[in-house]
This record gives structure tokens, C-alpha cells and sequence, in this order.
């Protein structure tokens, strides 16, 4: 259970930094990105196991990310859980809807997100 | 008959055509009548049962010297017989009219006449009764025979003389013998066309008619016997040339040459019977025209009594004594005031020459009351004297009619001219109807508007409709016909109308019947709550922006802060202190941001309930715009993936100004974060402040993505945001604050901006030095 590539897309620095902090600690590579374009940018580079991704973010949000990672076969897989301020149910039917393997409210516990990116990666 | 014609129309019209059709008839009949009346030079006068005179012509003016006026009316017998003889007159003509004397019917009587001038002459009269359906008329000839009897007087006189007169005189004389004509007059000779010695070679039969030959020869014969034979009768004569002519002849015995003979007078009488032919078949057609007409006919006297009506009269009025010659007409007015005033009406009109006619109420003999029309004219233009005629109907049904149409037109006007609606009728593009409500709505006066063009009323913006919607209806097509259009006050105030338009016949041609109401407060109110709906709307999507919007941006701080405490209660053993110490950091700033935003709402609610506080107090300017350059940069440091520099220049600023720093704080923090917030690229931010003499002038650069120019005029409502704004956050609430923080400071703020190169707010408050400083 370590070892493994885990990528945070967020344009809150607070946020990516304790995620950074928490999934370090527990064995995991932590890759940061800033908006969807830089996230994009670090897959194609160095591509993760599991990507944890905002979805409203200035530039591109997490939605077009996402769309963009399930169209190239070699992205199309890599388990997604996406991480919003958003309460809207809508938001979070849409984001299923287009592939997203897991959706996570803010504010959120961590022991919730560690728990839910070991289901991810083991399945 | 044209069944789509009102009723009392049609009637009207059919009665008019009647009378025309009977007074064409009347006068046709009575041209020819009076033609011939006139024409002859002997006396024709015509009498009733009573012996009453009703023509009297003009041979018989020149004979007896009485005027037709003096004469109609009045017995022949007071006129013409001489006193003595009368009573003996009268007798004879009741016996004739009971039927017991026909001695004189159709016979000749010679008497001597009285003329008006006191003379007495003799004539020979002759009276002939002319039956009616329900009466009988007589007809009399007056001949004047003083010649006759002159040259009859002459004839006892002397040889010569009498040679002279038998030659000459109008009469044909001649002497019969043994059934022979011996002597003979030229006169004779002219009338049976035969010379006397013709005449003697033959028997004096042979130049009478072959139908009248019996007759003659029985008188003949009878006188021969000495039986007694009337003086005077009538046969016709054939002339050689094949004519015929009526004579009269009168005989007396005499001696010729020793032995008896007769002596015999004969007058030419063909005109005279062809006159009285005629006359008899000329009464007698028009009193058949008359009798059979379906409207009333009367004849009156000059004095204004009948003299001779038809049966239509006497059942129009009840009373079997209107025919009767005389009559007064008084009793059958409503009042003597009336029949006094309508009298002398006529007497007026006819004395012109003119037609009189009126229509008015009068009474029948069993005192009901019904309407009838009149009209009656001269029987000769202008000549009263002649009496008058008159037709008369009873139009009691069609003024029932009209009575009704009246009412029904007067409660019509009554609606019309209480009814709040306007009501209208354009004809030919020009108003010719409007009713007191349609006035009252425009303002205008019945003069002022009805002949005039419709079209000035109408709203200039609203005509091309109006004229596209009566085109269509002119055409008969049928449509929606309620539509909305503004109307023009003469006072120049549109008002907004509905209006309810149907093609209508005026006077036969079509014309635009509207029916207008004031719907302005309906349109007002309309407008009113369709304009609060669509803000009331706007507002919502706003307000639910900004619910999700607030509600993004407290939970970004507080999964910040969640996740920082998580990691210290669990992992801070396994951290390094320096790392504990962020993390710290991390739950202020995002305490800090919350309570940013918090105070923003508050502020905002604030500002809505005109609460916000205003407290100047003097601040030296330059400090306090370094410290807000410092703020700014710290709260934006906090977010990642802001590049932006900021650049701040100050003039004259060093010096204490009366500001409200709280609300400065507001104005200048809100445009120096959102220039950073909107320039993701990077770039340079400018803060320039400038203080002049009269202002301070703040004025924000940058770089960033600019505003649509459509966002420009909303750019500072509460909750509007522009829209290329993305995901970038924000509350919508900050300019929204600068705005009345820039108000309370009596100054104003202006944006110009271009999309994607930059943006540039420049507030400028009035200057307020500190005392002092």
C-alpha cells in the first residue's frame, strides 16, 4: 500500500497542501496541481494511480478535466474522486454521470478520504 | 316591395306613389273635362241631386254674366230662373229627381233666363242626368236663342227682311209639303250638304239617317194629324258626301201656297252632343279613379267646405255626412284654433301657387283620433277660387312606427351618452359620430372633432397598425378585432385604449363603428408588475448566486481548516514544529477570510437597510494607503495562481484628510483584491492616488480580463457579478460596497474597462483637510 501515485488538482493552496500532508504521512507519492490545466499536464507526464480533483476552479474546472482524462484510453481508468464546495446534487449526479468514481463534500474528514482513495485503489 | 325597408318606410313610399298615380289620373281626366267646358260657347254647368251647382264654365260666365266662384255652391235656380218662376222651377226638378217627370230629361225646354246684370233672355235648357255608382249628377245646356227668336220675330215683318234673315241666319230652315222638302235656306242646304232642288226631287227622308228615319216620319205624320208632338227633338241628318250630323229639329204648322205644311227650324247640335258625350264619360271615369282609390280624395270649395269626397274619406273619418256638399270640416280638427290656423296655411300655400301639406292628429265623427296627411293644391294654381283638392291618409301606423323609433333612438342615446366606453364612427378616414365619453377621453369638443381626419389621434407609433387593421376590415375580412393602441390627448398625453372595432352601414356606406376604453392604469399597472416580476426575478437568480457562491466560499475555509485540525490532533508527532505552525497559520487565514465575507454580508445588509454608518475622522492618507496595499497583498497571497504585482503611487498624500477609514478600507481593499482576483495571468496592478486641490482622486489599473461593456451599467448592484467572471469566486457583494462607501463620502466612482485588456475604476471624493494639519 505505498508507493503509489496519487494527484491533487485544487486551485486552494490551503486545501492541496494539508491533502499533500495527510496522504504523505500515510505512504502515499502526492503530485500537486494548481487548475485543470496543470493537472492535465502532470498526468500526461508522469501519470498517477488515483486523481483527487476540485471541481471549481478558474481557467478549466474539474468537470472538463475529467472529460478530457476518460476520452484517451491510457487516462480513461485512472480512479477520480472529485472534491467540491458545491452542495448542489446536481453537481455531484453530473459529476458520476461523466465518470468520476467517487464525490466528496468540503469541508470533509480525512480518515473519510483516506478511506475512500484505499477503496478506489484496491478496486 | 323591398322587404329589407323599415315598415313604415315602404308604407309611406306606397301611399306617395298612390297619390301621384291618383292626382295624374285626377288631372289627366279633369284637363280634358275642363277643355271641353271651356271650348264651348253654350252653357254647361253641372248640378247635384239638390240642384247645388258644381261647374259652372266659362259660356255660361259670358251668357249669364255670374262668375264660376259666384255661381259653384249655389243653386241654377237662383240664378237663372226669374222669380215668378221659380217655385214651379223647383218642383219640376224634385219631380225629375224622384223619378216622376221625365219631361225634361234630355229634351229641350226654351224659358227666359235671368242674367245677373237683371236682364232676362230666352234660352233653351236642356238637362241630362250622368249616373254614378252611388249618385247622380245632372249636366245642363243653356243656349242662348235671342237670335233665333229675332229672326222669327223678323220673319212676321217684312218679305225682304225676311229674305235677308232666312239667308243668313245659323239655323237651317225649311218648309215640308206632302212628305217633300218645298223649301230649303242655304244653311239647310249646307247641313244635309244637298241642294233644294236635290232636296225637292227626293222625299225629305231620304237625308235622314236611315236608323232615325222611322222617328221622323212618326213625328211627321203624328204632327200632320194634329197630334201633339214635343216641340223639339233630335235625329241625325246624312250629308251627299256620307257625313253624319246630329240636328235638333222644331216645327210648327203653317200654311204654304194655300195649303198646310210644316215649318221646321234645324240647329246643328253634332258638337254640342259630342261635348255632352264626352262630358258625361270624362265625370263619370273620374269618378270611378276617384272612388277606387285606396287614399282619401275630397274636393272643398273656396270657402274650405266639400264638395265632393270619395268613399276612402268617409271611412277614414266615420261619418257618412262628409260627402255631403257643404259640409263644414271644423268638427274633425282636434280644435277651432287648429282648423282655423291650418285653414288660412292653405289658404296661403294654394294663393302661391303651392302645395300644401302636413301631417296632424284629427278626430272622426265618433270622436277616436287618428294621424293623417294632407296635402291638397289649387284644382287651378293660385286660383282659391276654383276650389281645392285633396288627398288625405291615414298614417296613424306609420307614426305608431315612428313614435316607436323614436323612444327606441332616444334610450340608444341615452346609453350612448352614459356609457363609459368612447364610441366612435370613422367614415371615409374622418370622424362623423362620437359619443361624450370618446370626447371627454380626448379632451376635444364635438366641433372640434367630427368631420375631421381620424388619424391625428392616433399615436404617431401606433398609425401603421390602425391603418393595417381598418384596411382589412374595409374588406370585409373578419379578425380579432380587440387590439391595444395609444390614443393622442389634445393636450399631447398618449392614453393607452383598447379598442373593439366592427364594420357598420352609415347612411349606406360602410364606416367603422369603435368602441375605445381607457385601459392606461390597466396598462400602467401591467407594465408596473411586469417590470417588479422581472426584477423580482433577477433578484432571486441573484440571491441564489449568492447562496451558492457564499456557500462555496465558507466551505473552502472550513475544509482548510477541518483538515488542518485533523492533521494536528492526529499526525503532529510525526511533524516537524515549523509544519505545525503553518498549519496553524492556515486555520487563522481561513478564520480571517470567513470573517471577511461575513462582515461583507453584514455590510451589505447594512447598506440595504440605509444603516451604514458614516464616521470621518482625519487620517493621514499616505499610512493608511500603504496599510490597505499590505492587507491586499497578504489576503491574495493566501490563494495560489495570483501572479499580479501591485504598484502603488501617492502625490500629495501626506497629510491628514477627514475620511471614514473603515469605509476607505472597504473601497480601496474591494478594488485592489478584485484587480489582483481578475488578472489570473499576472501583470501589474496600479494603485495611484492623487490628492488635488478641490479632490483625492484613487484610481485601480489592471491588466486582467475585463468587463463586458453590457455589465457595465449593473456593475454595482448588490450580488451582480459580470458574466465572463468563471469560476472565479466572489461574493458579489464588493462593489456593490464601494459604491455606497464612495456615495457616503460624497464622492463618485467610474469605470472604464475593455475585455481582456484591463480594467480601470477611478474614485474621486472631495477633498477635507483636518483643522490643523
Amino acid at each position: 500500500m505505498s508507493g503509489e501515485k496519487i494527484l491533487i488538482i485544487d486551485d486552494e493552496a490551503s486545501i492541496r497542501a494539508n491533502i499533500q500532508r495527510f496522504l504523505r504521512l500515510e505512504g502515499y507519492v502526492v503530485q500537486e496541481a494548481v487548475n485543470g490545466f496543470a493537472g492535465l499536464a502532470s498526468v500526461a507526464a508522469n501519470p498517477p494511480d488515483l486523481i483527487i480533483c476540485d471541481v471549481m476552479m478558474p481557467e478549466m474546472d474539474g468537470f472538463m478535466v475529467l472529460a478530457k482524462l476518460r476520452e484517451r484510453t491510457e487516462t480513461a481508468t485512472i480512479p477520480f474522486i472529485f472534491l467540491t464546495a458545491s452542495v448542489e446534487q446536481d453537481d455531484q449526479r453530473f459529476g458520476l454521470a461523466i465518470g468520476a468514481n467517487a464525490y466528496l463534500s468540503k469541508p470533509f474528514k480525512l480518515s473519510e478520504l483516506l478511506a475512500m482513495v484505499r477503496q478506489k485503489l484496491a478496486s | 316591395m323591398n322587404t329589407n325597408a323599415p315598415i313604415g318606410q315602404s308604407a309611406a313610399l306606397e301611399a306617395h306613389l298612390v297619390q301621384e298615380k291618383t292626382q295624374e289620373a285626377l288631372l289627366e281626366s279633369d284637363s280634358v273635362f275642363k277643355q271641353l267646358l271651356e271650348s264651348s260657347n253654350d252653357a254647361v254647368v253641372t248640378m247635384d241631386e239638390d240642384g247645388f251647382l258644381a261647374s259652372w264654365n266659362p259660356g255660361a260666365t259670358r251668357m249669364l254674366g255670374w262668375t264660376a266662384e259666384e255661381a259653384v255652391g249655389k243653386r241654377l235656380s237662383e240664378l237663372m230662373i226669374p222669380p215668378a218662376m221659380r217655385e214651379r222651377h223647383e218642383e219640376g226638378r224634385a219631380r225629375v229627381v224622384a223619378g216622376g217627370g221625365p219631361r225634361i230629361m234630355n229634351r229641350q225646354m226654351e224659358m227666359s233666363a235671368l242674367r245677373k246684370d237683371g236682364r232676362e233672355i230666352p234660352v233653351e235648357l236642356s238637362v241630362w242626368p250622368i249616373k254614378l255608382k252611388k249618385r247622380t249628377l245632372f249636366g245642363a245646356f243653356i243656349r242662348d236663342i235671342s237670335k233665333r227668336h229675332f229672326a222669327q220675330a223678323a220673319l212676321l215683318n217684312s218679305e225682304q227682311r225676311l229674305r235677308h234673315v232666312i239667308d243668313n241666319v245659323s239655323e237651317g230652315i225649311l218648309v215640308v209639303q206632302d212628305a217633300r222638302i218645298v223649301f230649303a235656306n242655304p244653311r239647310t242646304e249646307h247641313l244635309v250638304g244637298r241642294s233644294l232642288e236635290q232636296m225637292r226631287s227626293q222625299p225629305f227622308t231620304e237625308s235622314i239617317h236611315p236608323d232615325d228615319r222611322a222617328i221622323v216620319a212618326d213625328h211627321y205624320a203624328r204632327r200632320m194629324r194634329g197630334e201633339y208632338v214635343e216641340p223639339k227633338y233630335a235625329f241625325r241628318v246624312n250629308s251627299q258626301s256620307g257625313g253624319t250630323r246630329w240636328v235638333e229639329l222644331s216645327a210648327v204648322m203653317i200654311e204654304w201656297e194655300g195649303r198646310s205644311a210644316t215649318l221646321s227650324f234645324i240647329t246643328d247640335i253634332t258638337e254640342r252632343k259630342r261635348l255632352q258625350d264626352s262630358l258625361t264619360q270624362s265625370l263619370s271615369e273620374r269618378e270611378t279613379i276617384l272612388q277606387n282609390s285606396i287614399v282619401g280624395i275630397a274636393f272643398l270649395n273656396p270657402q274650405g267646405r266639400v264638395h265632393w269626397a270619395n268613399r276612402v274619406i268617409m271611412q277614414m273619418f266615420r261619418g257618412k255626412e262628409i260627402h255631403y256638399i257643404g259640409h263644414s270640416l271644423e268638427q274633425y280638427y282636434l280644435s277651432r284654433e287648429e282648423y282655423i290656423r291650418v285653414g288660412s296655411a292653405v289658404m296661403a300655400a294654394v294663393g302661391k301657387g303651392q302645395f300644401f301639406e302636413t301631417e296632424m292628429q284629427m278626430r272622426r265623427a265618433d270622436d277616436s283620433r287618428f294621424w293623417a296627411y294632407l296635402s291638397g293644391r289649387g284644382v287651378n294654381a293660385g286660383d282659391l277660387s276654383q276650389g281645392t283638392v285633396w288627398v288625405v291618409m291615414d298614417i296613424t301606423a306609420r307614426k305608431q312606427l315612428e313614435e316607436n323609433l323614436r323612444l327606441s333612438k332616444e334610450q340608444y342615446q341615452t346609453v350612448v351618452d352614459n356609457v363609459t366606453e368612447g364610441m366612435t364612427v370613422v367614415q371615409d378616414g374622418k370622424f362623423i359620430f362620437a359619443n361624450p365619453a370618446f370626447l371627454n377621453l380626448l379632451g376635444y369638443s364635438s366641433e372640434e372633432i367630427i368631420g375631421s381626419d381620424f388619424t391625428p389621434v392616433v399615436y404617431q407609433s401606433d398609425l401603421a397598425l390602425i391603418m393595417k387593421n381598418r384596411e382589412r376590415r374595409l374588406q370585409g375580412e373578419v379578425f380579432e378585432s380587440k387590439y391595444d393602441f395609444r390614443v393622442v390627448h389634445k393636450d399631447g398625453t398618449p392614453i393607452w385604449v383598447q379598442v373593439s372595432a366592427v364594420l357598420v352601414d352609415w347612411h349606406g356606406s360602410p364606416a367603422t363603428l369603435s368602441f375605445i376604453a381607457n385601459i392606461t392604469r390597466r396598462k400602467q399597472a401591467e407594465e408596473d408588475s411586469r417590470v417588479s416580476l422581472e426584477k423580482q426575478r433577477e433578484l432571486n437568480l441573484l440571491k441564489s448566486r449568492f447562496v451558492a457562491m457564499t456557500s462555496h466560499e465558507f466551505r473552502t475555509p472550513l475544509a482548510t481548516i477541518l483538515s488542518s485540525a485533523e492533521l494536528l490532533k492526529y499526525y503532529s508527532d510525526k511533524m516537524p514544529a515549523t509544519e505545525r505552525v503553518e498549519l496553524i497559520d492556515s486555520i487563522e487565514t481561513a478564520v480571517r477570510r470567513m470573517t471577511q465575507m461575513l462582515d461583507d454580508v453584514l455590510l451589505i445588509g447594512k447598506v440595504e437597510a440605509e444603516k451604514l454608518e458614516f464616521n470621518p475622522k482625519p487620517v493621514l492618507l499616505d499610512t493608511l494607503c500603504h496599510a490597505i496595499r499590505d492587507e491586499a497583498l497578504t489576503a491574495t497571497a493566501a490563494q495560489q495562481g495570483t501572479r499580479a504585482e501591485l504598484e502603488l503611487t501617492m502625490t500629495e498624500c501626506n497629510r491628514l484628510f477627514v475620511i471614514d477609514e473603515k469605509l476607505m478600507r472597504h473601497i480601496i481593499g474591494n478594488l485592489l483584491s478584485n484587480a489582483i482576483k481578475y488578472s489570473p495571468n499576472g501583470g501589474t496592478v496600479r494603485f495611484d492616488v492623487s490628492c488635488r486641490a478641490s479632490d483625492m482622486v484613487f484610481s485601480v489599473t489592471d491588466s486582467g480580463i475585463g468587463l463586458p461593456k453590457e455589465d457595465l451599467p449593473r456593475l454595482f448592484e448588490t450580488f451582480y457579478r459580470a458574466s465572463n467572471v468563471g469560476n472565479i469566486s466572489g461574493t458579489g457583494l464588493g462593489l456593490a460596497i464601494v459604491k455606497h462607501s464612495v456615495t457616503k463620502h460624497g464622492g463618485q466612482i467610474t469605470v472604464e474597462s475593455e475585455l481582456g485588456a484591463g480594467t480601470r475604476f477611478v474614485v474621486t471624493i472631495p477633498r477635507v483637510d483636518a483643522i490643523g494639519s
